[in-house]
């Protein structure tokens, strides 16, 4: 029998090598609080891979270790607050608190929920220091209404309850019992 | 569609630097693969990759494994890959990349061991 020595490039489907243990103790750490797609560009692999190694080491996205709740660091003004101050402190203050929220709102950590929360929380302080300003807070007729200018944020521990909405003008607002807003 | 020297000069740096681009171009434009293709340079790294080959004229997206066969330079391949893995459209690109005009004509045997589709 005529043997000829080919030489022959045998090709396998593995794709990517085996894990090492450094690239699986990046992925415990990052897998929980990871999108699947970034940590497979991060790693070298496919999403799947990435899904498939987490069935593997039993680990799940619900492991992440989440912030207890929403911190609001904000100390809104009441409205007899505001009406003590004159326009320019009132610009002054509004001012300050538009750059705190504008810089809490940059916190990449923040769920989305809470932004929503904020953002609204934030309109509405300016919509009160505004209306102050102008001098026609009356506008927004009874106390009862006035009230409704600050809006009681809800968090993960306190109740739950949904607030009555209501518009006035171009503006939305929520009411609540209560004139101020809540510290989280 | 004719483009401009400036936009035709900006297209094929991004083509040869982004080979995702090349086929992304393909799916969305193919008019303006066409444009890309007259370019020298182009031309050159179709002649001389056949990955970007398979991406840019042929609108495959490989595996890795696929595209460690056709970037593969040995008179003889083994292919070692189970069912539904792409044997033969791999070998489809592989026969088309070898067999451009430039290329000297080269057959491509394919040799089945077995039914691969029997688990």
């Amino acid at each position: 029998m005529l043997l000829i020595a080919f030489k022959i490039e045998i090709i396998e489907m593995s794709g990517k090598e085996k894990w090492t243990p450094e690239e699986e103790e990046t992925f415990r750490q990052q897998y929980p609080t990871t999108p699947n797609k970034i940590l497979a560009a991060r790693l070298g692999r496919t999403p799947l891979a990435i899904s498939m190694k987490a069935t593997h080491l039993g680990l799940t996205k619900k492991d992440a270790e989440k912030p207890a709740s929403f911190t609001n660091s904000f100390e809104p003004l009441t409205r007899e607050e505001t009406l003590k101050l004159d326009k320019i402190d009132l610009l002054g203050v509004n001012w300050s608190l538009l750059e705190m929220f504008r810089r809490e709102l940059t916190n990449p950590e923040l769920r989305t929920r809470d932004r929503i929360r904020l953002m609204h929380t934030m309109s509405s302080h300016t919509a009160t220091i505004s209306a102050v300003m102008r001098g026609s807070e009356d506008q927004l007729g009874s106390e009862d209404d006035l009230k409704a200018q600050f809006i009681r944020l809800e968090y993960d521990e306190g109740e739950k309850t949904t607030p009555r909405r209501i518009r006035y003008g171009r503006r939305t607002y929520v009411l609540i019992e209560k004139p101020v807003a809540v510290k989280g | 569609m004719s483009l401009s020297d400036e936009d035709c000069r900006q297209l094929v740096a991004r083509l040869l630097s982004d080979t995702d681009y090349a086929l992304k171009l393909r799916r969305d434009s193919y008019s303006l693969v066409e444009e890309a293709a007259r370019d020298a340079a182009v031309m050159k790294r179709l002649a001389s990759d056949p990955i970007f080959f398979s991406n840019l004229i042929l609108g495959i997206r490989h595996t890795p494994y696929q595209t460690r066969f056709l970037a593969s330079r040995a008179k003889r391949i083994v292919l070692r890959w189970p069912r539904q893995s792409g044997k033969t459209l791999s070998l489809a690109a592989y026969a088309a990349e070898q067999n451009q005009p430039h290329h000297t004509p080269r057959a491509v045997t394919r040799y089945v061991t077995s039914r691969s589709s029997i688990d």
